[in-house]
């Protein structure tokens, strides 16, 4: 990291984020060192995030008296523009400044403010605030009444929506949903959309949905996850996506209006099932829903597996063309398609590639007229928790999953991945994620959850040795 | 008649150029390097392959000589191709205007069939530099191959000293461009223990122009002082006893990247040269990028001109280009309705085809074009004593690789032979593709090993097993999957140079 400062960036800069030290004043009438330690020490606690040693403060002044060494004559107020300046990328560009720099306390515990540091950073991808230092600087942090009290006061921050938001496109995988306009144009797909032709930005605006439902549940409207898992609720600010879900975009005040009553809750937001084409991708909504939602890996598919993947057809649903493809009996396709896999696509197949509700499939020739339509059946079995469960659609899919916990439980591990940047290691990493998982199969409502990841024992220690 | 500089530069071909050469610069006085430079090594990948190998390969009627080797016969010729209404074909993939694809360029260029990964790689980014582990584990191997990553030969290349034997006076060791990237090293060059990362990739003609021609201002203008204060701050941390080795490791590959800061700040450029007034990168702004073959075409030779002008100054002497872009106005999902179908219907197999001759033609041929151009360090052109190779990910059919088309311009210095088309594959052994011969599909058949080529890219740029690099099994760990047995041979032999080329 380096910054280049023009004169005014320095004092402006100094200014606002270090002791108040009239430099301008100082500068024109003669130096006054005691106010460049001063300047040092509170500028370099902001960077390092910790209050600097007198080694550290003795370390910068000597980079600012020698500043002007390789450098031929220059005036006065150049030569301390010029020390102030490689002060401050020497500070910037520090381990301390690039790194979060944990060693602890000596007995595997984070000092105080590490502590400061890993709290704010969780929650709001920033330094901590002046009553985030001011408690680490008084001990009030390494005490479980005041540290309960920050984890409180920093979780309830309007700033934690930042950490949220990365969560959530994290965790929906927000960056794979497809461009919706890529087809337009051709024959097919511009007979299959009729007046819905998408924008360049539709699917941005799905993935900005999926990321606001998660922050309205956790944050502004804090609810249980049963209630973010089924919410109806219309969190979208774009009038495109808005409209696709029968309604008119949300002004972010006040509550929030309900989508179409065909959807069912998150399975069936237009981010989780918009493909950018005529057809659908059950197999590839059957994957996210076992993996991503559950937590149960499906493993490395056969060689040469994906191949040969589903194409439009003439004459057959999309359901009907992947169970021709991968639920022959007796292949090697069929142990996981057949129950792990395509049920739990098959059940949002009541909603098209643009993420409109739909009974029927409609099939097109390859020039774009359309042949027929065929019902849509979203009825299948599958295997939830180690038991087989029957559902007629994506409500009663969303249904037989809460009523599993498997989802809770998932959603609690990977949250606990995301807050401490891998995969769970120990006992107690398992008894913390049973205990945040049983929470919500509770009820327990999610702004409350987010407060108890942080409570958890680990969120004080060190992290395990990196290898 | 080998072009001057401006020449060259002011739009032969009538390309528009971002960067005007001063004629200050002219031949050898342009190096850095007093020795002279030389070898220069270019690496382009494109993605999915699956183009039928009678569209990509030359006719089988050029390979007039014969020959036994790992257990089977194999062919090579003089490559040619023939002129008509304007154009030279080799191959409907090496198709391009003949004004441009001339006999000479030609004669610089092999054409390689039947190099394969002997097992089930599918969909990477690594394997076409020897990092296979960065595949997508689309299958059981690539995911018992994601445990063995490994530095890419762009990047054993950039940091040997046979190949960069004054290393101070390079800026940059390899420029690796494009969105994916394709270089992989260990995160510290000088510790095998460090971890394999990515190197970083620049999607920017200016950030590239300034990274390898304005190295100060790359670095925003830091003064070597305040680097060596930032280093110092580091080694104190470093000394702090209760940091774990494996942020040890982390802080020494920072300093690392630190000292090599340093070293660029302190260079001095010979070369005269202004700043591009156009950045490549602003074609992306563009809603319709994606689809516009010529928008794609642009972009990637702007990049181009500014490879060649690295080369031509002797700052740097690598780089690689990975090329996303379709090349196509198809408009849809490339990979589910082009790549995987191009199997089996007609259209998407016609596109794959079009999409590869156009990235032939407008980037591969541009980039051989301009360095055979330019006055190189052995009195000849830069293309003389480089080698630009062109891999796919695939061969014939996405994900399978057997056959991954190869095609090569240069001589390396004249440490490769030159203007030919070789193949490889065992034809006696006709390979089970479930998908192919038995609905009439051309079938595969199996070849020499992927290891063996990057082993040779190696040698033939003067680098030997010695000083930690093993060749005698070529390059990258060597695999072949279970259901290969058929490779045994070619494995025997995957540490001596290609035959019929070196």
């Amino acid at each position: 990291i380096s910054a280049t400062l023009g004169l005014g960036s320095v004092w402006r800069a100094s200014q606002f984020l270090g002791d108040r030290c009239d430099l301008n004043a100082e500068i024109w009438e003669g130096e006054d060192l005691g106010c460049v330690d001063t300047w040092i020490r509170s500028m370099g606690a902001r960077i390092h995030r910790r209050p600097l040693s007198d080694e550290q403060v003795a370390f910068y002044r000597t980079i600012y008296d020698r500043a002007d060494e390789e450098t031929v004559e220059m005036e006065e107020w150049e030569r301390v523009d010029l020390g102030f300046r490689h002060v401050l990328i020497t500070m910037l560009s520090s381990p301390w400044a690039t790194y979060h720099v944990e060693v602890g306390d000596g007995d595997g515990e984070l000092d105080a403010y590490e502590l400061a540091n890993r709290l704010s950073y969780h929650f709001w991808q920033s330094s901590p605030d002046d009553a985030l230092y001011a408690a680490a600087a008084d001990g009030s942090l390494l005490t479980d009444e005041g540290y309960r009290a920050q984890v409180e006061r920093v979780a309830a921050d309007p700033k934690t929506a930042r950490s949220l938001e990365e969560f959530f496109a994290d965790w929906l995988r927000v960056e794979e949903i497809p461009r919706m306009d890529a087809r337009l144009g051709t024959p097919i797909f511009d007979a299959f959309a009729e007046d819905t032709l998408p924008s360049a930005t539709l699917h941005e605006a799905m993935g900005e949905e999926l990321v606001a439902l998660g922050v309205h549940h956790v944050l502004e409207s804090p609810g249980s996850f049963d209630t973010f898992f089924q919410s109806d609720r219309m969190v979208t600010h774009d009038g495109e996506l808005a409209a696709l879900y029968g309604g008119a975009p949300w002004n972010g005040a006040g509550e929030p209006g309900a989508v179409d009553g065909s959807r069912a809750g998150l399975l069936t937001r237009a981010g989780m099932v918009a493909t950018g084409s005529a057809n659908t991708r059950p197999i590839m909504k059957g994957v996210f829903v076992r993996e991503g939602l559950l937590c149960e890996p499906l493993g490395t598919p056969p060689d040469n597996a994906n191949a040969s993947p589903p194409e439009l057809s003439e004459t057959q649903t999309t359901r009907q063309v992947v169970e021709a493809l991968t639920e022959q009996p007796g292949s090697s396709c069929a142990a996981c398609h057949a129950d792990l896999i395509n049920p739990l696509g098959f059940a949002t197949e009541g909603f098209d590639g643009l993420g409109r509700p739909r009974t029927e499939q409609t099939l097109y020739a390859e020039w774009g007229e359309p042949l027929t339509s065929l019902p849509i059946d979203s009825a299948d079995t599958s295997i939830l928790a180690g038991q087989r469960i029957a559902f007629s659609d994506a409500t009663d899919l969303t249904d037989e999953i809460l009523a599993s916990g498997a989802a809770h439980r998932c959603f609690a591990r990977e949250f606990f991945r995301f807050t401490y940047h891998r995969a769970e290691s120990s006992d107690a990493d398992d008894c913390s994620i049973q205990t945040l998982g049983d929470a919500l199969v509770e009820g327990q409502s999610l702004d409350v959850f987010l407060q108890r990841v942080a409570l958890q024992p680990q969120f004080r220690t060190l992290a395990p040795p990196a290898q | 008649m080998k072009t001057s500089r401006r020449h060259f530069l002011r739009g032969v071909g009538g390309f528009t150029l971002s960067i005007p050469f001063l004629p200050s610069i002219t031949g050898r006085r342009a190096f850095a390097d007093s020795s002279g430079g030389g070898p220069f090594f270019v690496a382009f990948a494109t993605h999915h392959g699956g183009v039928w190998g009678h569209s990509m390969f030359p006719d089988e009627g050029l390979l007039s000589e014969q020959g036994r080797y790992a257990g089977r016969v194999i062919r090579g010729g003089a490559l040619s191709g023939e002129v008509s209404g304007g154009r030279r074909r080799l191959s409907s993939v090496l198709d391009a205007d003949s004004g441009r694809l001339t006999e000479r360029l030609v004669g610089q260029m092999n054409v390689i069939r039947g190099l394969d990964v002997p097992w089930y790689i599918a969909h990477h980014t690594g394997g076409h530099l020897g990092n296979f582990a960065r595949n997508d584990a689309n299958g059981g191997d690539g995911l018992r191959m994601q445990a063995y990553p490994t530095p890419t030969i762009d990047q054993i290349l950039a940091h040997s000293d046979r190949f960069y034997p004054d290393p101070d006076a390079i800026v940059e060791r390899a420029m690796v461009i494009g969105a994916r990237g394709l270089s992989y090293n260990y995160a510290n060059p000088t510790d095998p223990r460090s971890d394999i990362q990515r190197m970083h990739n620049i999607t920017s003609s200016v950030a590239l122009f300034d990274r390898v021609f304005r190295p100060a201002s790359a670095f925003g203008a830091a003064s070597p002082l305040v680097v060596d204060r930032v280093i110092e701050s580091y080694r104190t941390l470093l000394s702090n006893p209760r940091l774990s080795s494996g942020d040890q490791r982390r802080l020494d590959a920072h300093m690392e990247r630190l000292f090599d800061v340093e070293r660029r700040l302190n260079l001095e450029l010979t070369c005269e040269i202004e700043s591009p007034a156009f950045d490549a990168e602003s074609l992306w702004e563009a809603p319709d990028y994606f689809r516009d073959p010529g928008s794609q075409a642009r972009y990637w030779q702007l990049m181009n001109d500014i490879v060649v002008a690295a080369f031509s100054c002797g700052v740097s002497r690598i780089a690689t280009m990975h090329v996303v872009d379709t090349l196509s106005n198809f408009a849809g999902d490339w990979h589910q309705d082009i790549a995987h179908q191009a199997y089996a219907q007609d259209n998407a197999q016609q596109t794959l085809r079009r999409a590869h001759q156009q990235f032939f033609e407008d980037i591969y041929l541009d980039l051989i074009e301009k360095l055979d151009a330019t006055a190189g360090p052995s009195g000849g052109s830069i293309l003389d004593d480089a080698l630009v190779v062109w891999t796919q990910e695939s061969g014939q059919y996405t994900h399978e690789s057997y056959s991954i088309p190869v095609v090569t311009a240069g001589s390396a210095c004249g440490a490769l032979r030159t203007g030919q088309y070789v193949d490889y594959r065992d034809l006696d052994m006709e390979l089970p593709f479930e998908e192919g011969p038995s609905h009439g599909y051309p079938s595969d058949h199996p070849g020499l090993t992927w290891n063996q080529y990057l082993g040779t890219v190696l040698q033939v740029m003067g680098l030997s097993s010695e000083g930690g690099l093993d060749l005698a099994s070529g390059y990258g760990p060597m695999f072949v999957s279970p259901e290969r047995p058929y490779y045994d041979e070619a494995v025997t032999v995957a540490g001596e140079p290609l035959p019929l080329l070196v």
